[in-house]
C-alpha cells in the first residue's frame, strides 16, 4: 500500500490480469470440448406425416441451437469473444477504483482524527472545531460518489428514475447534515462533564464539596447553560445549522416531487395542483375586496 | 500532602433522605396527576363579534363600568396564541384591563392552514387587521381606537399605525422587535443565513412545531431539561402543576405563520431591518415611521432573550410623535404578561396612561411638522419578576 497521501492505489494491472486469466481459461476449454453440432445427433427420425405446432416449434429451436453450437466451436468465436471481454475490466475497475479511494481516504482522516497530536478543543471554546467524521463523509460523499446519482437515465421512465435518484442523492446529504448537526448539539455535554470534572476536583482539593446533591446538579446544569450559549453564537453552529435546514429542505422538495409521480397515478389530486388552485382563490379574493372597496 | 476531603459519608446520607421524599413525592403526585386538575386557559367570556376568513375579533364582556371612551384593540403576534393575556385568574392581563374598565378587543388570528401560505403582511395589516379596526370604529361610532400590540403583533400594529394614522388615538408597544440589527439575541444571529425562499417554498406555512423547536434550541439546557426536573420536584403541588400545565399548554399551541408572510417579515425585517429604516414595503406603500404621530408607550424586558432591549429601545427615537415613553421592565420576553409582580405595574400604568390621553384628540397633520420634535422620556420602571 502507499503511504503518501498523495499517491493513488493502482489496482488496474491486477484486475486486468485476472479477467484475462480467467477468460483464457474458458478460451481453452472451449477449444478442447467437442463442437456440438458435431456429435451424433440426439434427434429422433423425425416420423413421416402431418407434425404437431408444438413438435415444428422444439425442431425449429432444436435447429437454432446446432447452429449456435457449431460457431461456438469454432476457435475464432472465442478470440473475437475474449476480445471484447478484455474491455470490461477497464469499466469495473473504474468504478472499483473511485469507491475504493474515497474508502481509503475517509479511513484514513478517521484514524486521523482518532489519534490527536495532542491538540484538544479547550472548555466553553466553539470555534475551529475539529474536523468531525460527519463533515468528512459529506466531503467525501460530494466528491467521489455523488457524481453517479447525477447520470443522466435513459428510456420511457427517465424522468421518474432521475427524481428517485435526486431523493436517494438528497436523503444521503441529509443524513450527512443531520449528523453533524446532532455531533454538534452533543459537543456541549461532553465538555460540561469534563468541566464539572476539573471543577469537582479543585473543589475537593480545597474541601469545598457540597453535601447537597441537588448543588451538584445546578453547578452542571449552569455549565451545560453556558457552553451551549457559546456554542450557538460560534460561526460552525450557524454554518452548520443553515446546511441542515437547507439539505432538509432539499429532500423534502424532491421528496414530495416522487409522491407526486405516484399520485397522479391515483384518482387524487396532487399538491402542486391544490397549491395551484389556493393561489387562484387568494388571487380572486384579493380582487373582489379591491372591487369592493372601490364601489364604497 | 493534604488528603482531599470528600464528605462522601453526607453526600449519601443526603441521597438517602432525597430518595425517600421522592418516593413520599411520586406517591403524592400520582394522587394529584389522576385527580381532577384546573388547567383551562382563556377563560374569561368574550363574543366573537367579526370574523372573515380565519380571523375573529373577541369582544370581551365588561366586568365594570367603562372608565375609558376610547375601545382597545388588543393585537397578539401570529406566533403561538393570544391566549396567554388570559392564562388564569390572578396572571391574566385581560382581567385586569377588564376591572379596569377598558372596553376591550383582541384579534383572534386563528390556524392557517395550507390555502394561507399566499397571505402577506399587506393581507394581513391592510385586510384584517383594517377591516377589525373599521369595525369597532363603526360599532362605537368613534373616528380612533386605542391599539396594543404584542411581539410580532406589535410589528404588525407599527406597521398599520404608520400606514393609518388617522385611525389610531393611541399605541401601546409590548416587547416588540422593530430594530433586528443587533447580536443580542440569538434568533437575530440565525436568522441572517436561513435560506428562506427555499424553505417557504417547499414548506408553504413555516410550522409551528418547527418554530417550538427553534426557540426551545435557544437555551436547551433551560428549556428541555432544568424545566422538567423543577417540575418532577414540584408535581406533587397541585397548584404547581395545574399552572406549569396551563404554561404547556399555551407554549406549544403553535400555528403555523403563512409562507408569504414569514418569508416577507424574515428578509425586510430580519435580514436586511427595513422597518426601522422606514424603507419597509407594505403592498405598494412604504412604511414611514415619521407618520407614527399618535402617542407612544413602550414596553420591553430587560432579560428578554427573544426580543432583546435593543431591537425595541430604538423606535421611540425614530416615530414622528412628541408624546413617546420607553419603559424597560426586569423581567424576559414573556414576564411581563404572566409574573404576577409585573401584573401589578403593568396594566394598571397602560390604564392610567391611557386615560390621561383619553379625551385628548389625536390629529393627524396634514401639514408637515414645523416644529423640532422633542427627545423622548424614558422610564426605567424596576420591578423584580418572578424567576420565570
Amino acid at each position: 500500500m502507499n503511504s503518501g497521501p498523495e499517491q493513488k492505489t493502482d489496482f488496474n494491472p491486477f484486475m486486468e490480469q485476472w479477467i484475462k486469466a480467467a477468460t483464457q481459461a474458458w478460451e481453452s476449454l472451449a477449444k478442447q470440448a467437442p463442437a456440438p453440432g458435431k456429435t451424433a445427433s440426439t434427434a429422433e427420425a423425425t416420423p413421416k406425416g402431418p407434425k404437431g405446432r408444438t413438435r415444428e416449434s422444439w425442431d425449429a429451436s432444436f435447429k437454432v441451437w446446432q447452429a449456435l453450437s457449431s460457431a461456438m466451436g469454432d476457435p475464432q468465436f472465442w478470440s473475437a469473444f475474449a476480445k471484447g471481454s478484455n474491455t470490461l475490466p477497464e469499466v469495473f475497475v473504474k468504478m472499483a477504483n473511485s469507491g475504493w479511494e474515497g474508502f481509503v481516504q475517509l479511513q484514513r482522516r478517521w484514524l486521523e482524527k482518532a489519534a490527536p497530536k495532542g491538540d484538544k478543543s479547550q472548555a466553553y471554546d466553539f470555534d475551529h472545531l475539529d474536523e468531525d467524521l460527519f463533515k468528512t463523509w459529506s466531503e467525501v460523499y460530494e466528491s467521489e460518489l455523488r457524481q453517479y446519482f447525477n447520470i443522466p437515465q435513459l428510456g420511457l421512465l427517465r424522468f421518474h428514475q432521475e427524481k428517485m435518484n435526486q431523493a436517494t442523492d438528497q436523503f444521503n446529504r441529509l443524513t450527512a447534515a443531520v449528523g453533524s448537526f446532532m455531533h454538534l448539539i452533543a459537543l456541549p455535554i461532553e465538555k460540561s462533564l469534563t468541566v464539572m470534572q476539573d471543577q469537582l476536583s479543585r473543589m475537593a482539593d480545597e474541601g469545598q464539596l457540597p453535601e447537597n446533591p441537588k448543588d451538584y446538579y445546578n453547578m452542571w446544569i449552569k455549565i451545560l447553560e453556558g457552553h451551549y450559549m457559546n456554542l450557538f453564537k460560534s460561526a460552525d453552529y450557524v454554518q452548520t445549522m443553515g446546511k441542515t435546514i437547507d439539505t432538509l429542505n432539499e429532500f423534502m422538495a424532491v421528496r414530495q416531487e416522487v409522491a407526486e409521480d405516484f399520485l397522479q397515478a391515483l384518482p387524487v389530486p396532487t399538491q402542486r395542483e391544490v397549491d395551484e388552485l389556493y393561489k387562484e382563490i387568494y388571487t380572486l379574493k384579493k380582487r373582489i375586496k379591491a372591487l369592493e372597496r372601490q364601489q364604497k | 500532602m493534604s488528603q482531599a476531603k470528600i464528605p462522601v459519608d453526607l453526600i449519601l446520607s443526603k441521597l438517602a433522605e432525597d430518595a425517600e421524599q421522592a418516593q413520599a413525592r411520586a406517591r403524592k403526585a400520582s394522587d394529584v396527576l389522576l385527580d381532577s386538575l384546573d388547567t383551562a386557559i382563556a377563560t374569561t367570556p368574550y363574543d366573537v363579534v367579526y370574523e372573515e376568513d380565519r380571523v375573529k375579533l373577541k369582544h370581551y364582556r365588561p366586568t365594570t363600568a367603562t372608565q375609558l371612551k376610547t375601545p382597545l384593540l388588543v393585537v397578539y403576534a401570529l406566533i403561538n396564541r393570544e391566549t396567554m393575556l388570559d392564562l388564569q385568574p390572578g396572571r391574566s392581563v385581560v382581567q385586569s384591563f377588564l376591572s379596569q374598565g377598558i372596553d376591550l378587543y383582541m384579534i383572534d388570528w386563528g390556524y392557517p392552514t395550507r390555502k394561507d401560505r399566499y397571505l402577506t403582511i399587506d393581507d394581513h395589516v391592510n385586510g384584517y387587521m383594517d377591516s377589525v379596526v373599521d369595525y369597532i370604529r363603526s360599532k362605537h361610532k368613534v373616528n380612533q381606537i386605542n391599539l396594543m400590540r404584542i411581539c410580532m403583533g406589535g410589528t404588525f400594529s407599527v406597521i398599520y399605525s404608520a400606514l393609518h394614522p388617522q385611525k389610531i388615538k393611541n399605541l401601546v408597544t409590548t416587547v416588540t422587535p422593530t430594530n433586528f440589527n443587533t447580536d443580542q439575541g440569538l434568533l437575530h444571529i440565525w436568522m441572517r443565513d436561513v435560506n428562506l425562499d427555499r424553505m417557504v417554498d417547499t414548506m408553504g406555512n413555516m410550522p409551528g412545531d418547527m418554530m417550538n423547536l427553534g426557540f426551545l434550541m435557544l437555551n436547551p439546557a433551560r428549556l428541555m431539561i432544568d424545566k422538567y426536573v423543577g417540575f418532577l420536584e414540584n408535581m406533587d403541588n397541585k397548584n404547581f402543576v395545574e399552572n406549569f400545565i396551563r404554561m404547556e399548554k399555551w407554549i406549544f399551541d403553535s400555528p403555523d405563520v403563512p409562507g408569504e408572510t414569514f418569508r416577507q417579515f424574515i428578509t425586510d425585517c430580519y435580514q436586511k431591518n427595513l422597518l426601522i429604516q422606514s424603507k419597509l414595503q407594505v403592498g405598494d406603500q412604504t412604511v414611514d415611521l415619521k407618520k407614527i404621530t399618535m402617542p407612544l408607550l413602550n414596553f420591553y424586558g430587560k432579560y428578554d432573550h427573544l426580543v432583546p432591549p435593543a431591537a425595541c429601545e430604538q423606535l421611540t427615537g425614530e416615530v414622528g410623535s412628541k408624546d413617546t415613553e420607553d419603559i424597560c421592565l426586569d423581567t424576559g420576553h414573556i414576564g411581563i404578561y404572566v409574573s404576577s409582580k409585573c401584573q401589578k405595574e403593568f396594566a394598571p400604568k397602560i390604564f392610567s396612561w391611557l386615560k390621561a390621553r383619553d379625551q385628548q384628540p389625536h390629529k393627524v397633520a396634514k401639514k408637515k411638522a414645523r416644529a423640532k420634535k422633542a427627545a423622548p422620556k424614558k422610564n426605567k420602571l424596576q420591578v423584580t419578576s418572578e424567576p420565570k
